[in-house]
This record gives C-alpha cells, sequence and structure tokens, in this order.
C-alpha cells in the first residue's frame, strides 16, 4: 500500500527525467508530471483509512484513500482476510455513491399525506431534534394506546451493533416484530442445514483444500457469497495448486459461472433436488459413500441396489441418522434415468458426476438462491446438503463448516433489565403464541421461518392478525426488492413510516420522515464476516470521511431516539451511551483474544480494519472429529460421561450428564448425528405437520430430503417460459443502479449497460419473431413489463432472464426510471419450511411489443 | 480567347451571397459551440470517430483534385476546346481545397490546437495527416501560382510546366488522402493498395461531374449560353471514369468476399448491414449505374447534367460508404468468435445537424468565395 | 532496457470486471450517463467482454479484459500528426494531452478500440449539472457540498481532461512514475502494479519487464502457451493471453 507518499524536488526531478528522456524535450509539459508535482507542492494531506465495505453483505476490508478530505479510492484491505487487498467491482464504485449529488441531505418530513407512485411526497427539511421528537411521542402515544406490537422495524443489511441496536429497540418498545429481509434473501439453504444438522446458517467452505465443486444455483463468479472472497478461491482453485479442482455449475442459464466452470449443468429450473437426488443414489449404488463419516453395511462390500429396500439392522450408520430410511424411502426408486428425465440432464452425465465427486475428494456440495428460490426450495438444499455428508465433507478438510463467532466482550449492560410492563406482556404473548408477529414468522404456519418478510404486504392489508401503525425501515426497500411489491405500494399507504437510507428510494418516497444515514465511508461500524473462511473474522468501519451532509449513523439516531423514549428504555439507551461506545465494549474481547495481525483493542482494530483468528479448530478426520490443540487437530472431541453432584431434596444426589461435544458444537440436532431424516420436521406439533403436509405433493415425505414438485406461478394459466431473475457482478442488492461506473458495465457477459433486458435463447427468439435489441412484452399471471430482448446463445430456450436491480422509480437521476423491475411481475410464492421467497418460480410469455 | 469579370450586382447575387452567409454563420455557431463545449453536439462515437465531416472532406479534396486534373486537359495536353473552363477549375479546385482544409478545422477536436500541425507535424512524417497537412499546403500554394500564370500570356511554358506539376501534385494529394485510410491496418474495407487508385478515379468523377453543375448554374445565373459540344466533350469524361470506379469498386469486392482476414464479412456487412441502401441505393444504382446509362445513349447537354448531378451524388455515396461502414462494422478481435453488446454489434453512426451546419458552412464559404472570385477575377470567357 | 507488458491468464480471469472500474477510479476516467451509451461514447480504457462460439447446448464462450495493448509497433503512434502519442523508452505507449488536436486518426488507426475521445469536459460537465442547485444555495447562504462543485473523488495524481482529446490505458503510468521517484520495484508479484492488475481478485493479470528473463511476466510466458491479440496485424502487442 502507497502510505502517505512524499515527493521532493528530487525526487521529482528523476521521474520528469525518465519521462523527459523520451518527450521530446517536453518533460515539464507533461501533465501527469504536471499533476505530481502539484501533490507535492501543495502540501497534501494523504492518509488511507480501513473500512468494510456494504455494496453487498459480505463484509470485505476496505482502505480508502483519503486527501484533502475527500475520499479517492477505495481498495482492498491486505489485512483482511476476505479482501487480501482485492475487491470487486462493486466494492470501488462506493465512492460514486458517497458523493451521489442526489442523496439526501437532511432529516426530511413529509407534507403531502397521500402516498402513491405518482405522488410527491412534497418533503421538508426539518430538524433532528424536531424529527426524532416527534417520532418518540408518536411511538409513546402507540404504546400507551397498547399498540405497541403494531410498530415494524423491518430490516435488509443491518450489520454489526445495527442488529444489536434494533434488537433492543424493539424488545424494549415492546413489539415482536423486529422483521429481518432473510426470506427474501437465502434462508433455504439455511434452513434446509437446520433441519439436517442443526446449524442455522451459511456454510463455510475449505476451498484451499477442496478438489470437486458442485454447485447448485450458487452464482460463484456473480453473487453467492462472499463474492469477493469466491472469485479469488476460484482462480485460487485453478490455478493457485499443484491440482487443479474441478467446477461443476448447476444453474438454469449460462451465467458467467457456467461460462467459466469445467462443466455446467442446465438443470429445468426448481429441480436441483431431483439432480441431487439422483447423484445421491448413484453414490449409494456404486458403494462410493464416505464410511467414515455414514458407516457401512454389516456386510462389508454390500451396496445399495436400485429397487431394493434395505433392512435398518443391515446397515451401521456413524455420524448420520435415518440413511437407511432415505433409502428405502426417498432414494430407492430414484435412478439417474428418473433424475435426468425431470432436470433434462442425461443420465449418463450424472453417474459420471456422482462418481467424479464421491471420489475426487474431498468434495463439496454448495448452493443458494438457484435451488433455494422455488417453492420446494428448503427440500431442494436438503437433498444438496445431504450429499455432503455422503462423501464425508461435514468439518472435513476441504469440506463444509460453519462459520466461528467472533469472541466479542458481552456488555455489562443488560436489556432484560430494562424491560417495563409493556414491554414484559408483548414478550410473554409472543411467547403463549396470543400475539403473532405480523409476517406469522414462528407461527404453527412458519415455526422454523426467520423472517416472512414478503408477506408483510398482504397480512396488514388483510389485518390478519392485524394491522400496522408504524414502519421503521433500515437498509431494506420492501417496496422494490418484494416479490409483486405493488401489493406493497399499496398496502403500506396507510402506515406511518420512518425511512433512515440517505437514497430517495421507492421506500422513502412512502416515508413520513426520512432519518438519513450517515453513508458507510463517513461512519464507524463492525462487520463479522459472511460465512465462509469458518475461522473468525471482523472488519472495522473506520470513520474515513465527514459526513458530507447533515447525515447522522442510523445507530447513533436510534439509540438517541430510545433516550427521547423515556422511561425504562430511555434510561437504559441513556446509559447505552453511543454506537462508539458499543464499539469500544465489544472490542475489549480482543484483549483476551489478539487477532493474528496483532489487533488487541479498539484503537488497533480500527486502525487495521480487521480481526481475526485462524484456523478453524473443528476437522472431522478418520470418522472421529477433533478439536485444534494449538499445535495441530489432536483433542478428539469424545463423549464423555460427566458426574456431578447436586443437592436435591437436601440430599446429595449424584447425576452423570453425557456431554457429547460434537452434538453442543458441530451437529446439533436432536440425535447429535447428520439427519437424513429430521428430527426438526419430525417434532413439529401436529398442527404444524397438518399445515406442513397439506402445501407439499409428497406429505409422506415431509421428514426426508427429496425432491418435492415445485409449484410455479402461471404454470396452469398457459405461461410457457421459465424467468430467472439473477444478480449480476456490478449489481448491488437493490442500492446500486446510481453508480455509473457499475451501470456502464452492467451486463458483462451480453454487453449491455444501462438498462435491464431480457434474455432469449436465439432459437425461441426466431420462433417468437423476436430480434436482439426488440422491445418485448414480458407478461405473467402478476403483469407485464416492456423491455429490450437480448439473445443470449448459451441460453436454453425454456428459459428467460431477466435480471434484477433496475426499475426505480426513484433513487438520483441515473437509477430513476432505468429499465424495469423483475419484481413486478414476480408472483409472491414462497418455499416451504424457510419461507424463502421463490424468486424464480414464476412463468411468463415474451412477446414483441 | 479573352476572359472577364462577372458584374455581380444583382439583386439575385447578393440574395444568394445573403444565404450563402446565413449557412456560414451557423456553421460558424456550430463551429464555436463544438470548440467550447466539446463535440456533444456531433453524431460521432469512440466506435465511429470519424463522421460526415471527413467524409465531405475528402469529397471536397476529391473534387478538387478532379478539377485541377481537368485544368491540365487544356494547358498542358493542349486541349483547347476545353479552355473556356480551365481557369475557373483551377480556382475551384483551390477554393475546394481550402474548403476541405476548413472542414478539417471544423472536425478537429481541438482546431485551437491546429498550428501544432505545423509544429510537430515534421516530427511524425509517418502520419498521412502529417504529410498530407504540407502536401495540401504546397498543392495549394503551386495552384495559385499556376492560377496567375494563366493570366500571362508570356508564360506559357511556365504555365504548362507548374499545370504538370500541379495535376501530379494533385494526384500526390488524393493517393495521400487515399493513404490516409488505405494505410490502416485496423479497418478492413480500408487497408487497401486499390484505395488509392479508386480515389484518383473518384477524384476525377467528382471533378469533372462537380465542374459541369457548378457551370451550370453559373452561367444560368448570369445569364451566360453553355457550349452543348463542351459539356458533352466533359460527358464522355465522366462516361469513362463512371465505368472505370464501377470496376474498381467491383474488382476490390469481389477480392475482398472472395477471401482473407474475414473479409467475407466485410462486404457482407456492406452489402447487407445497416448502410447497405447507401452502398447499393445511392453509391451504385443511382450514383454510378444511372449515370452511365444515361450517358450511354447519345448524350446531349441536359443528359450530361442529370448524370453529373447524379454523378456528385454518387461520388459523396461511395466516399460515405467508405468512411462511415468502414469504422462501424464490429472489429475483430477474436476471430471466428462473436462478441457480445457494443463492440459485437455494429454501430451506427447518425448526422448530427452540427457537423451538417459546419459542412454548410463551408459549402457557404465556398459559395461566397466563388462569386466574389467571378467579380474581381477574370475567370469566365467573355461571352460573344 | 525497461520493456513493460502484461500478461492476462483467462484460466484465472473470472470476468468480475473489477479491473475495469478500478481502472475508472484510479485513471478518474469519465463515468458514463445513459446518452453516453446510447451514443457509444463510453471511456473504457479497460474493458471485459465476452466471444460466443455456437448457440445452447453446444456452446462455448470466452471472458476476456481487454486494454491498450502498448504495441511494439503502435499504429496510433504511427499516424498522429503531432507526435501527441508517442512510445517510450520502456515501452509505454502515451499520450500528451496538452498537444492533442483530437483528430481522432488514431482513434480509427488502433486496431483494438482502444482510443478514447472527450466528447466534453469532464469537470465542467460533472459542475454543470448542479450549477443550478449550487447557485439556489449560494443564494440562501447556504453551504454549498463539494459534489456540486467539482468531481470530488478525482484522482490527484492524474489530470482532468478537456473537450477534445483522446485518451486511453496509460499502464497507471502515474503509478510508475511515482515508484521510479521513490525507488520502488516495479512489476507482480511484489511490486508497485497497475491499477487493474492490483485489483484483479482472480490475479488474471501480471504486470512486469518483458525484457527481464527473472521477471514474473517472462516466466509465466515462458511457462504456457501464449498469444497477443490479432497478432496477424504486426502491431505486436505487449499485452499477452494465457488460456
Ligand atoms: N454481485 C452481487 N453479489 C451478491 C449480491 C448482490 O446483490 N450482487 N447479494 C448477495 C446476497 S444478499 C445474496 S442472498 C447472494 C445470493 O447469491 P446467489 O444465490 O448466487 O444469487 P442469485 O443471483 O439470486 O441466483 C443464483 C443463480 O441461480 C440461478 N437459478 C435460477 N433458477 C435456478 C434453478 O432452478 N436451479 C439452479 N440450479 N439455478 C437457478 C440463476 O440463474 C442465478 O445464476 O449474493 C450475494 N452476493
Ligand atoms: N427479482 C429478484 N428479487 C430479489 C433478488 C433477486 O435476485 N431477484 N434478490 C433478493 C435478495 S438476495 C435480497 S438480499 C434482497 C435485497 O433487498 P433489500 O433488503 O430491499 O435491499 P436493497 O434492495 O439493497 O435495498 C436497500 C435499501 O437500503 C437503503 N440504503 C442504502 N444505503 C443505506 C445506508 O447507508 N443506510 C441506510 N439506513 N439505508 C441505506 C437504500 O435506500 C435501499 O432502499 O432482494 C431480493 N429480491
Ligand atoms: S464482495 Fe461485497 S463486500 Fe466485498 S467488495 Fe464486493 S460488494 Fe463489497
Ligand atoms: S492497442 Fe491501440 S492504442 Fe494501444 S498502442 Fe496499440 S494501437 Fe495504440
Ligand atoms: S487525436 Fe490526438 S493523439 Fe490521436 S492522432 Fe490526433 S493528435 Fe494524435
Ligand atoms: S494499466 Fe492502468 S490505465 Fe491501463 S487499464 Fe489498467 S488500470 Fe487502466
Ligand atoms: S478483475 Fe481480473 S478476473 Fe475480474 S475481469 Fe478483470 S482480469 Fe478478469
Ligand atoms: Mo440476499
Amino acid at each position: 500500500m502507497v502510505l502517505d507518499v512524499k515527493l521532493n524536488r528530487r525526487n521529482f526531478l528523476k521521474i520528469a527525467g525518465v519521462a523527459g528522456a523520451a518527450t521530446f524535450g517536453l518533460g515539464f509539459g507533461e501533465p501527469i508530471i504536471k499533476a505530481l508535482a502539484q501533490g507535492t507542492d501543495a502540501a497534501r494531506d494523504e492518509k488511507w483509512v480501513s473500512s468494510v465495505c456494504i455494496q453487498c453483505p459480505a463484509g470485505c476490508g476496505t482502505k480508502v484513500r483519503v486527501v484533502n478530505g475527500k475520499a479517492v479510492k477505495i481498495e482492498g484491505n491486505p489485512d483482511h482476510p476476505y479482501s487480501n487487498g482485492k475487491l470487486c467491482p462493486k466494492g470501488y464504485a462506493g465512492l460514486q455513491l458517497l458523493y451521489d449529488v442526489d442523496r439526501i441531505k437532511s432529516p426530511m418530513k413529509r407534507t403531502n399525506p397521500n402516498k402513491g407512485q405518482n405522488e410527491d411526497p412534497k418533503f421538508m427539511e426539518v430538524s433532528w431534534d424536531e424529527a426524532l421528537n416527534d417520532i418518540a411521542a408518536r411511538l409513546n402515544q402507540t404504546r400507551n394506546e397498547g399498540k405497541s406490537h403494531t410498530v415494524a422495524f423491518l430490516s435488509g443489511r443491518n450489520q454489526g451493533r445495527a442488529g444489536s441496536v434494533w434488537t433492543t429497540f424493539t424488545k424494549l418498545y415492546g413489539t415482536p416484530n423486529n422483521i429481518g429481509h432473510s426470506s427474501i434473501c437465502a434462508d433455504a439453504s439455511k434452513k434446509a442445514r437446520l433441519c439436517m444438522d442443526g446449524t442455522d446458517d451459511y456454510c463455510a467452505y475449505d476451498w484451499d483444500n477442496c478438489n470437486y465443486v458442485l454447485n447448485f444455483g450458487g452464482a460463484t463468479l456473480e453473487a453467492w457469497r462472499p463474492t469477493n472472497l469466491m472469485l479469488q478461491k476460484w482462480a485460487h482453485m485453478r490455478r493457485g495448486r499443484p491440482v487443479r479442482a474441478k467446477q461443476v455449475m448447476v444453474d438454469t442459464r449460462f451465467s458467467t459461472t457456467a461460462i467459466k466452470a469445467d462443466e455446467w449443468l442446465p438443470v429445468k429450473p426448481g429441480t436441483d433436488g431431483a439432480l441431487a437426488m439422483g447423484i445421491s443414489q448413484v453414490i449409494l449404488t456404486e458403494g462410493l459413500w464416505d464410511r467414515s463419516f455414514v458407516g457401512d453395511f454389516k456386510t462389508p462390500g454390500r451396496k445399495f441396489i436400485s429397487g431394493e429396500t434395505v433392512a435398518n439392522d443391515d446397515f451401521e450408520e456413524k455420524w448420520t441418522l435415518g440413511l437407511i430410511d432415505y433409502w428405502n424411502n426417498v432414494l430407492i426408486n430414484f435412478t439417474p434415468a428418473k433424475a435426468g428425465e425431470i432436470t433434462g440432464i442425461p443420465a449418463e452425465q450424472i453417474i459420471r458426476i456422482a462418481k467424479e465427486f464421491a471420489t475426487a475428494k474431498p468434495s463439496i456440495a454448495a448452493g443458494e438462491r438457484g435451488a433455494g428460490a422455488h417453492t420446494n426450495g428448503t427440500y431442494n438444499h436438503m437433498v444438496i446438503h445431504g450429499l455432503n455428508a455422503l462423501v464425508g465433507s461435514m468439518f472435513a478438510q476441504g469440506g463444509v463448516m460453519y462459520q466461528m463467532g467472533v469472541p466479542y466482550a458481552s456488555s455489562s449492560l443488560k436489556d432484560d433489565d430494562y424491560l417495563d410492563d409493556i414491554a414484559k406482556k408483548v414478550a410473554a404473548d409472543f411467547k403463549a403464541h396470543t400475539l403473532e408477529r405480523i409476517d406469522e414468522a414462528k407461527s404453527d404456519e412458519w415455526p422454523l421461518a426467520s423472517n416472512v418478510y414478503q408477506n408483510v404486504p398482504d397480512n396488514h392489508a388483510k389485518g390478519d392478525p392485524y394491522k400496522l401503525s408504524m414502519m421503521f425501515t433500515y437498509y431494506t426497500n420492501p417496496l422494490f426488492s418484494n416479490p409483486n411489491p405493488q401489493r406493497a405500494w399499496e398496502g403500506f399507504k396507510d402506515v406511518f413510516m420512518v425511512e433512515t437510507s440517505s437514497y430517495l428510494s421507492e421506500t422513502a418516497l412512502y416515508a413520513d420522515y426520512i432519518l438519513p444515514d450517515a453513508y458507510y465511508i463517513e461512519r464507524k461500524q463492525d462487520m463479522a464476516v459472511y460465512a465462509s473462511s469458518g475461522y473468525p473474522v471482523t472488519g472495522f468501519r473506520e470513520q474515513a470521511v465527514k459526513p458530507i451532509y447533515d447525515n447522522r449513523d442510523s445507530i447513533d439516531v436510534i439509540i438517541d431516539l430510545g433516550k427521547r423514549m423515556g422511561g425504562k428504555m430511555g434510561e437504559y439507551f441513556t446509559l447505552l451511551g453511543n454506537h462508539e461506545n458499543m464499539l469500544r465494549e465489544i472490542a475489549k474481547g480482543f484483549e483476551k483474544t489478539p487477532g493474528d495481525n496483532g489487533v488487541n483493542g479498539f484503537d488497533s482494530w480500527a486502525e487495521k480494519g480487521a480481526w481475526y483468528k485462524k484456523p478453524y479448530i473443528y476437522r472431522f478426520s478418520n470418522g472421529n472429529f477433533y478439536e485444534w490443540d494449538g499445535a495441530g487437530y489432536n483433542k478428539e472431541m469424545k463423549k464423555a460421561e460427566e458426574e456431578k453432584e447436586e443437592m436435591k431434596d437436601g440430599k446429595k444426589v449424584k447425576t452423570t450428564t453425557v456431554k457429547d461435544p460434537v452434538k453442543d458444537k458441530l451437529l446439533k440436532t436432536k440425535s447429535g448425528k447428520f439427519e437424513f431424516r429430521s428430527s426438526k420436521l419430525e417434532g413439529f406439533t401436529d398442527k404444524q405437520k397438518e399445515i406442513l403436509k397439506s402445501e407439499l405433493k409428497s406429505p409422506e415425505l415431509y421428514a426426508y430430503p427429496h425432491y418435492e414438485e415445485p409449484h410455479f406461478a402461471g404454470k396452469e394459466e398457459g405461461f410457457p417460459l421459465h424467468m430467472s431473475s439473477p444478480k449480476m457482478i456490478n449489481h448491488a442488492e437493490g442500492r446500486g443502479a446510481n453508480a455509473q461506473w457499475l451501470q456502464e458495465r452492467f451486463g458483462v457477459v451480453i454487453g449491455k449497460a444501462w438498462t435491464s433486458w431480457v434474455e432469449l435463447n436465439p432459437d425461441k427468439a426466431e420462433e417468437l419473431g423476436i430480434k436482439n435489441g426488440d422491445e418485448v412484452w414480458v407478461e405473467s399471471p402478476i403483469g407485464k413489463i416492456k423491455v429490450m430482448a437480448v439473445i443470449n446463445p448459451g441460453n436454453p430456450p425454456w428459459l428467460v432472464v431477466f435480471p434484477f436491480e433496475h426499475g426505480h422509480w426513484n433513487y438520483g437521476k441515473y437509477a430513476k426510471g432505468l429499465g424495469a423491475n423483475p419484481n413486478e411481475i414476480i408472483a409472491n410464492l414462497s418455499a416451504v419450511i424457510s419461507a424463502q421467497s421463490a424468486t424464480n418460480a414464476t412463468m411468463v410469455k415474451v412477446y414483441r411489443a | 480567347m479573352e476572359y472577364t469579370k462577372i458584374n455581380g450586382k444583382s439583386t439575385g447575387s447578393y440574395v444568394l451571397i445573403g444565404i450563402l452567409a446565413i449557412m456560414v454563420a451557423v456553421g460558424l455557431y456550430e463551429f464555436i459551440q463544438g470548440m467550447i463545449q466539446g463535440h456533444e453536439s456531433f453524431g460521432t462515437s469512440n466506435i465511429v470517430p470519424w463522421g460526415l465531416p471527413i467524409t465531405s472532406v475528402i469529397f471536397f479534396i476529391g473534387a478538387s483534385a478532379g478539377a485541377l486534373m481537368l485544368s491540365s486537359l487544356t494547358y498542358v495536353f493542349g486541349k483547347e476546346e476545353y479552355k473556356p473552363v480551365s481557369r475557373v477549375s483551377i480556382f475551384l479546385a483551390i477554393l475546394l481545397i481550402i474548403g476541405a482544409l476548413t472542414t478539417i478545422l471544423g472536425e478537429l477536436g481541438r482546431p485551437d490546437r491546429f498550428m501544432n500541425l505545423f509544429l510537430y507535424g515534421p516530427g511524425n512524417l509517418s502520419s498521412m495527416f502529417a504529410v498530407n497537412s504540407f502536401l495540401y499546403t504546397g498543392y495549394i500554394i503551386l495552384s495559385i501560382v499556376y492560377l496567375w500564370t494563366t493570366f500571362r500570356d508570356d508564360l506559357l511554358k511556365i504555365t504548362k510546366l507548374l499545370g504538370a506539376m500541379a495535376a501530379t501534385l494533385a494526384i500526390f494529394v488524393h493517393t495521400g488522402t487515399g493513404a490516409i485510410f488505405g494505410f490502416i491496418v485496423a479497418k478492413e474495407l480500408w487497408f487497401s493498395p486499390l484505395l488509392p487508385i479508386l480515389f484518383i478515379v473518384a477524384a476525377l468523377t467528382s471533378g469533372v461531374a462537380l465542374l459541369i453543375l457548378i457551370l451550370t448554374v453559373t452561367f444560368k445565373l448570369i445569364g451566360y449560353k453553355m457550349d452543348e459540344k463542351l459539356v458533352v466533350g466533359l460527358g464522355k469524361y465522366l462516361t469513362a471514369f463512371l465505368l472505370l470506379q464501377l470496376f474498381l469498386v467491383f474488382i476490390e469486392n469481389i477480392v475482398r468476399t472472395y477471401g482473407g482476414m474475414g473479409g467475407g464479412e466485410m462486404s457482407k456487412f456492406l452489402f447487407e448491414g445497416p448502410y447497405s441502401f447507401v452502398f447499393w441505393g445511392i453509391q451504385i444504382i443511382f450514383g454510378t449505374v444511372l449515370p452511365i446509362i444515361i450517358l450511354s445513349s447519345k448524350k446531349t447537354m441536359i443528359k450530361v447534367q442529370i448524370a453529373s448531378l447524379l454523378a456528385v451524388i454518387g461520388v459523396f455515396a461511395e466516399r460515405f460508404s467508405l468512411v462511415i461502414p468502414g469504422q462501424s462494422v464490429p472489429s475483430q478481435q477474436v476471430v471466428g468468435r462473436t462478441m457480445m453488446g457494443l463492440y459485437g454489434e455494429p454501430a451506427v453512426y447518425s448526422i448530427s445537424g452540427a457537423e451538417v451546419a459546419i459542412i454548410l458552412g463551408v459549402v457557404g464559404a465556398i459559395g461566397i468565395a466563388y462569386i466574389i472570385g467571378l467579380r474581381f477575377i477574370k475567370l469566365l470567357p467573355s461571352q460573344p | 532496457m525497461v520493456r513493460y507488458g502484461m500478461v492476462i491468464d483467462l484460466d484465472r480471469c473470472v470476468g468480475c470486471a473489477a479491473c475495469a472500474v478500478a481502472c475508472k477510479a484510479e485513471n478518474s476516467v469519465t463515468s458514463s450517463t445513459p446518452e453516453d451509451y446510447k451514443n457509444r461514447r463510453l471511456m473504457e480504457w479497460n474493458r471485459v467482454v465476452t466471444v460466443f462460439k455456437g448457440k445452447f447446448p453446444n456452446v462455448s464462450a470466452s471472458i476476456m479484459p481487454l486494454i491498450c495493448n502498448h504495441c511494439e509497433h503502435p499504429p496510433c503512434v504511427k499516424v498522429c500528426p503531432v507526435d501527441a502519442t508517442y512510445k517510450r523508452e520502456d515501452g509505454l505507449v502515451l499520450q500528451r494531452y496538452e498537444r492533442c488536436i483530437g483528430c481522432k486518426y488514431c482513434m480509427v488507426a488502433c486496431p483494438y478500440q482502444q482510443r478514447f475521445f472527450n466528447f466534453y469536459d469532464q469537470k465542467k460537465k460533472y459542475v454543470e449539472r448542479f450549477e443550478k442547485e449550487a447557485e439556489e444555495l449560494k443564494k440562501e447562504n447556504k453551504n454549498v457540498p463539494i459534489t456540486y462543485l467539482e468531481i470530488p473523488y478525482h484522482n490527484p495524481d492524474v489530470p482532468s481532461r478537456i473537450s477534445g482529446i483522446v485518451e486511453k490505458c496509460t499502464f497507471c503510468r502515474h503509478r510508475i512514475d511515482k515508484a521510479i521517484a521513490e525507488g520502488k520495484k516495479i512489476g507482480s508479484p511484489d511490486g508497485v502494479e497497475p491499477a487493474c492488475t492490483q485489483a484483479c481478485p482472480a490475479k488474471t493479470r501480471t504486470f512486469g519487464d518483458l525484457d527481464d528473463p527473472d521477471s514474473e511476466v517472462s516466466r509465466l510466458l515462458r511457462s504456457r502457451r501464449n498469444y497477443q491479440l490479432r497478432a496477424d496485424l504486426g502491431t505486436e502487442p505487449q499485452v499477452y493471453y494465457l488460456d
């Protein structure tokens, strides 16, 4: 990193000399040299400040080059193990978002009570005091009316302390409605894992050591997570090591990842589960499962035979549960030929891939929204995750693991001590299911779902379970990113909305107050990374530049609002102080556990921008689990009986409890095993089971990973084409349409920029009489939108690709009116169990406009 | 042979000058705008950086060279029957080349740095632009002297010598102009040894045709009668040049279509691409074949005049089909593969008002200079 | 002699275009607008393109970054009538912005479409858009945010470009010149690199001295089959590709 450049006269003359030699006696006329000279002469104040990118959730550490108080470049932080000095394209574009002149420059109050797409909100600038006092008064009034639960907090990227502040705020205020956007994001894969190995999280992957990647719809080179690190690891797997790893990409479209992969499997949409099942069957019938993890037949050498049941007693399972039931009930007749019929992938290819996958170990089966964003998404991911168990990749070298937490110090200030009666009652009612969340997550309908974000507009509109009175939005744009957002355009008209974005998003256009956040380069924040490395990493966002407008860090604003609420809540937030206090407090944890880069407290963390500690401490090998003891994976994680003496009824009683570290730390299921028959699902109450089964085409298989036939909106109505609305590499969720640098190369593969488009297969286009560049209508049962058609020779004929990000009605002069939003024709379908929004499950027809 | 100045004080003449002056003013305005604001209002792009102005430049240069070569019929080859128009054709040649240079000025991104051409040009004579700036300057000076000698009956020999030199230089000038394009390996449509030859033939075509047209208009306006024999005679040359031109275009495209580096693609683009109508419709059918057909029957004055008009348009179209499609065809970077997006699709150039205004401004200036010339210099033959 | 060049390993390239955006940021290359795109006036010193062969299901594609090749025999230098484009001793093909007359001859001469014309003043264009807002704020005696007055994120190490001149990839000469001045090592993997090379998450690009047999670029070129773009044109690009 070039730090504090100091060019003195003599050095400068040297450069001039070099250039001069080649420039025909004009040395000093050289403009760049002049600029350099100016830089030195005009006493340049230059520094590099650590920060963390937030164009996507990955949380890459950055360094911001600040010259004379202005941020002039963002680069990767070499000291952050996800960045390694690199960034994905979105990271660089942070500058243009920071300096977007269309940002909201001070708190705003709506003066036009009518809301709608074509309503001018007539915003009026107000002071922070006025805005916060008014909002606090409203909140208190609602609370006093006994309606605190009708206030909802919707959030997207609530990184670091944002998450805890919102959680505490809602808890102390007394509403269960702290709703994240995870259900429109990627909950299917998480919940599939929760059902099978007990961890409700994304996996971490040992890319460095893995030899074979079978990826079901996780766009490694365009989206997925953490994009930047994935790009680095991909190249490393290619050329950075002696053995080249094979990348197999299962995707419905010819994506960048499909282009670059060693093999592309163009599955029919929504059939990933079937493909993974076919592969699973081959692994079992060919006898290629990992015996050290899965176990074996009692008769050595015996294999599974397609169509033949296996007696439970014949097989001894090791770290798995229910494999034989899984075989007998699910896999037994699911031959590669059957899988081929459903997925469109030839049976021979499925067999070959299965064999490769099981023999080229260590192998990883992974995936994300491609397989997940379908009505059967959770089950798809269960079958996929099952593959990791079959080949023994769980916690193995080169396999999958779970991200470790960061050892932050916990605060002495406990929010539980500050619950007043209202807050306590709401918490109790929620626990007793007498009060549900507005999205009905955790209700009998969605017992496992973290959020059902996409259903908020409908539930509010129906008043079922109740109507919302107020809504706060933090880093999320329900009027845009939701499937069929028209529901929110209508539904949220009568909700009092407080938006924290500093961009005039669709949601902001509905806001009654806008409390503009400081942009991420303007604020301090911590950011523990998304899962990938396994070992813990957390980045630090130092304030690189002062807010250029009258904006304030939303976390401080919420703390401020909490203080103004008065009562116990006010007390709590007064003691909490401010955001920086919180950061200083958690950083104390590093005093005990200094990071590998020497970070041992707040200041060094802020300076270096990252704390991390290698290695990942768990490892499965040769049939057992081990823990890192400082030198190697030597400490076996064995079940141990622990004797405890307890006083019971005045007598000393000896109790022996079995301590199972694998169950406690790694396979957190009821059985402590990797479950092919999910005890989580089997543990549903009868009512919950009934509701779940009523949604399934194969209700008897509800507890197993299986291919559940997907449901597609529009299929019955005769809409012939599937639609995928993926993310592009230059797509920063709904937040990048105003960055010129991203927009001017938005579609790297198809070479389009500054617009949206739908991709069509050339034969299909010809059949429909559509030429490259034609305007077409894309119509679904929800509605139709006009957009440009692009012929992509790589896509299959049954598919239309309509990338997401455009179609803003505002969001600054560049984003406004740019292209169209595919969500406006996407039906609101959700995957069972996880409530993952089934973004890829709408069918359409396309015709010339 | 006697020459005379024209009176040119009629209202018609002033109205004409007025109209031309408005053209100049509009052109000047656009030029200054372009200089201050940049070329935002142009129709050019980063893929088609050269637009209509460059097309006109080579048209003007061609016509100039053609006109000058024509004058050599009289002064070098002694064909007295063309003497009545020879002096004025030298004058026109001078005006046209100056017009061409003015158009270049209007097309430069930084016309204020025009002098750099002369300051630094000698440092890089591998640039056909640099070479041409000297060729053009030399050509202008030589032509002026040549024109001056035609006024002196005592300098007949020198006139002949200068005429020969000027005609030769005209050939070089236009060969040089052709080489601006012909030396560019990057552009398949341009990179051809035939190109300079095609340029000269096109120059002769446009030179004769334009001369016929201008004289027709001039004579009409000042009330002179055109000499049918002279026009028909020029018509014969026109026929020959047109045929030659057609032949060269044919040969060139045959070669291109037959083989070479993806050359088939290039011809395909020319024949079927977005500009095919300019090539087929305007250049070939309307601008070459049709005048040939007209001229192939017994030539009359009116036929020659119509054919000339068509030929002028044809040559302009020919320049256009060279300059624009040559740039807008997607350039091959990886042979045999189609590139997606912006650089893989033909870049369509749309003619902008600003560019047209600048060109018309130059035309206006040439017109005014021509009228003034006729008034103050004895350029036209005295009418019997 | 020093002769700088770049090796681009397409097997590593993931088509992310981080290089392209990093180049924009580093060299303060004008950002486009939708109009510029429509008019094909993108300034793309560094662009990532996809080339296709065949169609589904027998389809293959290759994603490749393209930059100025700093040709050994650069047609752009040859045609420049005022010597504004020149080849430096160390192999860099550079541009004297203050001398360029904007004839665009180099643009048509470059077989790789790597030269870009400034259709407007970078800075003026940016500022113009907010003039009205700035005026109004001034009238109200309010602070005018810097974002209204200048391109705040312009890299002070590179000059801003006026209208009417041509520009292109400089191999990040300001970085190289600075490194020379500071006596730093130049070239991948551990020396000063151009911004695109430094940015590339896949380490697709390697920059260095082609004349130095020990440099990483030379080593790479020896180790694998390589090619230059349109080598048939005789331009002798100094950017090499590995498949
Ligand atoms: N560039 C970029 N990266 C990001 C983000 C971003 O906004 N931009 N956002 C981040 C976030 S929040 C998330 S959740 C992740 C999501 O990361 P991904 O899950 O990778 O993202 P998507 O683009 O939604 O979908 C991935 C792929 O699934 C394919 N697909 C569609 N239907 C099917 C199907 O039925 N089967 C299969 N196999 N594939 C199918 C799509 O064509 C697409 O290529 O990305 C993260 N990374
Ligand atoms: N069709 C389709 N739909 C999709 C997807 C898809 O692939 N296809 N992807 C889905 C996925 S994976 C996700 S994660 C969601 C994302 O959807 P959302 O959660 O809605 O996230 P964004 O669209 O990025 O919207 C973020 C909001 O944050 C605001 N914002 C920006 N910067 C700041 C800031 O500094 N502070 C604050 N407080 N606010 C800020 C912006 O104004 C913007 O309105 O979209 C989902 N929707
Ligand atoms: S991967 Fe995400 S966090 Fe990392 S640089 Fe890219 S956008 Fe930023
Ligand atoms: S690639 Fe083009 S611009 Fe670069 S040196 Fe070669 S000819 Fe010149
Ligand atoms: S545009 Fe500038 S750099 Fe290019 S050839 Fe003309 S003067 Fe030289
Ligand atoms: S070398 Fe520098 S100027 Fe050239 S493409 Fe890379 S970043 Fe841009
Ligand atoms: S940054 Fe690297 S990997 Fe990404 S497109 Fe550029 S060269 Fe390829
Ligand atoms: Mo997401």
